[in-house]
């Protein structure tokens, strides 16, 4: 019969009490960890789809809605922007890489992106099966949009207007799936990759409908500097001395996490409360079983317990609320990011990523529980064993 | 076994206990008598060290208690002294098996789940070592808690008040049962009762007065 047998028989006589101490710790921890999970997650993902992309260049407009719809593809374009200005820019001697996008369809609400080879390339992408487009109307799918949909190499779907798919559909411009790409884990996973022509090809008779048949367009293009100096004069010179627009994904992730940091400061300090709550929650519980429980400990003292051991036992009981509780918090907290990675989040967040932050939770659970121990644990120290016997005799 | 003088207990500005001189036997079997408030419980208490006295000298097994600190002096207590309480006083979440084996435990002892069957079995209590103590009789109940004192073969048995709230027969039936297990395992044996049904059913006897001046 060890201590920890002991708690356990305790426990195991009043689990209603025990059970809702260890769901506050659960759910203080649990709340914390999925906060930290989701901002560890997004800022992964964040630096993982902008890794190589030094500038986005559109249409003038928000810098942020220009990064969000161009690089996490998550937001509306800005506008779009003349061809011939894009591919002046391409060549620009301070550009190493210029990858063209052309946004304005998709398909079940995967947006479809004209662009070329070096797109997929950029992200490390392979094909799973089949070939690139080389025609117009012929599309690679990445790897979740093919599963998702369940689509095969030679199947045709038709494109709607609009990023999410709510416009009318492209019924006489079907296109037919030529290959599908391996999951990446980044964003072109959830894309659908077709030449710029193809989106041409759709919007072609917009054009032909139009007065006067504007020049060629793109939406945005993707820009890799040649050298770091190109930070410094780049983006200014786009700004000012063209009908363009440059942003820089790190500097829009940068405010955009700032503002972030603020909105989760103060839910991890809701969270905090409830931690401290739950601490409460093992005084309480503590201070209420040591009442019941005083002959009992005085019997243990009469057996041969040292003080230290029947401290120990009152101790093991918070420590070891606070680390279950932890535990148990730390894993609805995966399951929960898992759960919300599969349904609305895919590829932003999932229950596999750890933070650093999480062993500082558990240490910080541990604290708390030891702290609410302290006081009861010290009364079963101090306990007059010999008063607590005489006391409950006959 | 049991060697005593000059002992003095007080509680704020009252003598709970002013004993000049006592000595037990290894072996003996003493009933410390006297009536409700005159000590008997307390000097079971200093002679258990679970009460420091004020003054005066006590021996234990050829220990003096004074000379243990507090660890060592619980760790003593729960080696060679075995402690059989009034109210039986067993832990109402563990059975009746895990009762006894707490007793080792607590004393930093190894586990022996067989002295613990062994001593069920010699008790009548073979059938009831997985009950709970809610789940006994008051009878077994109490014979379970003298199993529990007697766990750790200690060379004294300590018993405060153990025919209370029993019948006659069962009072004798107790006495004689503490009696003969001591003997047999070995222990001295101290009975603090105010029951005058077993005044003569021991040995040795120890009147303690009233009230002390």
């Amino acid at each position: 019969m060890t201590l920890f047998g002991l708690m356990l028989a305790y426990w195991r006589a009043k689990p209603l009490a025990v059970a809702l101490t260890l769901a506050s710790f659960a759910l203080g921890i649990g709340t914390i960890a999925l906060l930290l999970i989701g901002a560890a997650s997004l800022e992964r993902a964040a630096t993982r789809e902008a890794k190589g992309i030094d500038l986005v260049v559109g249409a003038k407009g928000s810098p942020f809605q220009l990064v969000l719809s161009s690089v996490f593809h998550v937001d509306v374009p800005t506008g779009n922007i003349p061809l011939e200005e894009a591919e002046r820019l391409s060549r620009h001697p301070m550009v190493r890489k210029a990858i063209p996008l052309a946004l304005g369809d998709s398909v079940d609400g995967h947006r479809i992106v004209g662009t070329t080879e070096a797109y997929p390339a950029h992200y490390g992408a392979r094909l799973a099966e089949g070939r690139y487009w080389r025609e117009p109307l012929e599309a690679v799918l990445g790897a979740a949009v093919a599963r998702h949909d369940d689509a095969k190499v030679g199947e045709k779907f038709v494109g709607a207007h609009g990023i999410v798919g709510s416009g009318p559909a492209h019924a006489d411009h079907p296109y037919s799936v030529v290959g599908i790409l391996a999951p990446t884990g980044t964003v072109i996973d959830r894309l659908v990759l077709t030449g710029v022509e193809s989106v041409w090809a759709v919007h072609a008779e917009h054009q032909t409908q139009a007065a006067t048949p504007g020049p060629r367009e793109i939406t945005a293009l993707l820009i890799a500097y040649r050298s770091p100096l190109a930070a410094a004069t780049l983006p200014r010179e786009i700004n000012t001395r063209s009908a363009l627009q440059a942003a820089s994904p790190a500097y829009e992730m940068a405010r955009l996490f700032a503002v972030f940091g603020v909105a989760l400061d103060v839910l991890r300090a809701f969270a905090g409360a409830l931690i401290l709550g739950a601490g409460l929650g093992v005084f309480a519980t503590l201070s209420a079983a040591l009442e019941a429980r005083r002959l009992d400990l005085a019997v243990l003292r009469a057996l041969g317990a040292t003080r230290g051991r029947v401290f120990g036992l009152v101790a093991l009981e918070g420590f070891a609320c606070a680390l279950i509780g932890a535990l148990v918090g730390l894993a609805l907290a995966h399951l929960a990011a898992e759960i919300v990675g599969r349904t609305v989040a895919e590829g932003l967040i999932g229950g596999a990523t750890w933070v650093e932050g999480e062993l500082w939770l558990i240490a910080l659970a541990l604290g708390v529980g030891a702290g609410a121990a302290l006081v009861p644990a010290l009364r079963a120290y101090r306990a007059d064993v010999a008063a607590t016997l005489a006391q409950r005799r006959g | 076994m049991i060697s005593i003088s000059g002992l003095r207990l007080r509680y704020g500005d009252t003598w709970a206990l002013d004993l000049a001189e006592w000595r037990v036997g290894v072996g003996e079997r003493w009933l410390l008598t006297g009536p409700s408030g005159s000590g008997k419980s307390t000097l079971l208490h200093v002679v258990a060290g679970l009460l420091r006295p004020t003054e005066g000298r006590i021996e234990v097994d050829g220990q003096d208690l004074a000379g243990l600190d507090a660890a060592a002096l619980d760790r003593f207590r729960g080696r060679r002294i075995g402690l059989a309480f009034q109210g039986h006083h067993l832990l109402a979440p563990l059975s009746v098996l895990d009762n006894l084996q707490l007793a080792p435990a607590m004393a930093g002892l190894p586990a022996d789940r067989a002295r613990a069957l062994e001593l069920l079995r010699v008790l009548g209590l073979a059938d009831r070592a997985g009950a709970k103590p809610h789940e006994l009789s008051q009878g077994q109940a109490q014979r379970v808690a003298l199993a529990r004192a007697l766990m750790n073969r200690p060379a004294l048995l300590l018993a405060d008040e153990p025919t209370a709230n029993l019948d006659d027969e069962q009072a004798l039936a107790a006495v004689d049962l503490l009696a003969k297990t001591a003997r047999d395992n070995g222990a001295t044996l101290v009975i603090a009762s105010h029951d005058g049904r077993i005044r003569d059913r021991l040995d040795r006897r120890l009147d303690l007065p009233g009230r002390w001046p």
